[in-house]
């Protein structure tokens, strides 16, 4: 190989790097804010943020199964992570949480006393953000 | 431009349109609504100005409408209610409010419906992106 063709080849290369970080970093902010968590009202807490998981038990943070489509899943609050690790650009990915309780959290629900209890919007909210999370790291990359 | 007009905007919006009825987070969440009723909440999730002299915020977020029917009754009762909220906040729409402009970037997503308790419940998400008047920055 010339060296032209090697010095393209290098730089796609460098640059499918780089785009691969980007990605795997902006899918990993949006899963890190949606899995933050606080306390549940159940548990004692007063007032909650929108945009952070609700914590009682632990089994809706729990119930996250991360999934790469044609390649592995997993089960568990940091399976996110464990996926990502083998995430290649363009490949798929399948977050769900599996709890029953998940929706009514996200969304809000009625309670007992048809009171209507707001939703915590944990995906919502941090899907939203994906742009911001990108721009934040090509800003990362590009100060290489 | 902020957060409150955003809010009013839209929702005064949604109301105009009677739909259904509108029930709001705090002023009336509280008492035991007859269904069917849309249960709007306002979502904020990014405020930037990237401006060098600021003055230019652009807010964005979403407000979630939730479409509350009956237990036991058919579930494209729902549906019908957030085609008709996402009919009304069509891509490209723009509402002029106070030292601003919102803009409806994409369509809006229904998204997947549930039962829970002795509700059906579905939601929709109306994204939205709100700018300051550029030329108020510039005089």
């Amino acid at each position: 190989m010339g060296k032209f063709a090697a010095d393209v080849s290098a730089l796609v290369n460098k640059s499918k790097d780089r785009i691969r970080r980007v990605a795997t970093d902006a899918i990993q902010d949006v899963m890190d804010a949606a899995q933050q968590p606080q306390l549940g009202i159940t548990k004692g807490a007063t007032s909650f943020v929108v945009g952070k998981i609700p914590v009682a038990e632990g089994e809706l943070r729990g119930s996250l199964r991360a999934e790469l489509l044609g390649g592995g899943a997993a089960i568990g609050p940091d399976s996110y992570a464990v996926v990502l690790a083998g995430y290649e650009v363009g490949m798929n990915m399948k977050f769900t949480w599996t709890a029953p309780h998940a929706l009514p959290m996200e969304l809000g629900f009625t309670a007992r006393n048809g009171r209507q209890v707001p939703g915590r919007f944990f995906v919502g909210a941090n899907a939203a953000r994906f742009s911001e999370f990108v721009a934040s790291r090509v800003a990362e990359v590009n100060a290489l | 431009m902020n957060e409150q007009d955003i809010a009013n905007a839209l929702q005064q919006r949604l109301v105009s349109a009677n739909i259904a009825p509108v029930v709001f987070e705090n002023p009336n969440a509280n008492a035991n609504h007859a269904r069917p009723f849309l249960f709007v909440q306002h979502v904020t999730t990014d405020r930037v100005d990237l401006s060098l002299a600021g003055g230019h915020v652009i807010a964005r977020g979403f407000m979630s409408v939730t479409a509350v029917i009956a237990e036991g009754t058919f579930a494209n009762q729902a549906m019908a209610l957030l085609d008709q909220v996402s009919a009304l906040f069509p891509k490209c729409l723009r509402l002029t409010i106070t030292g601003g402009v919102i803009t409806i970037p994409q369509p809006a997503r229904i998204m997947q419906g549930f039962q829970y308790k002795a509700d059906y419940r579905r939601g929709v998400h109306v994204f939205y992106d709100a700018s300051a008047v550029l030329n108020a920055v510039i005089t």
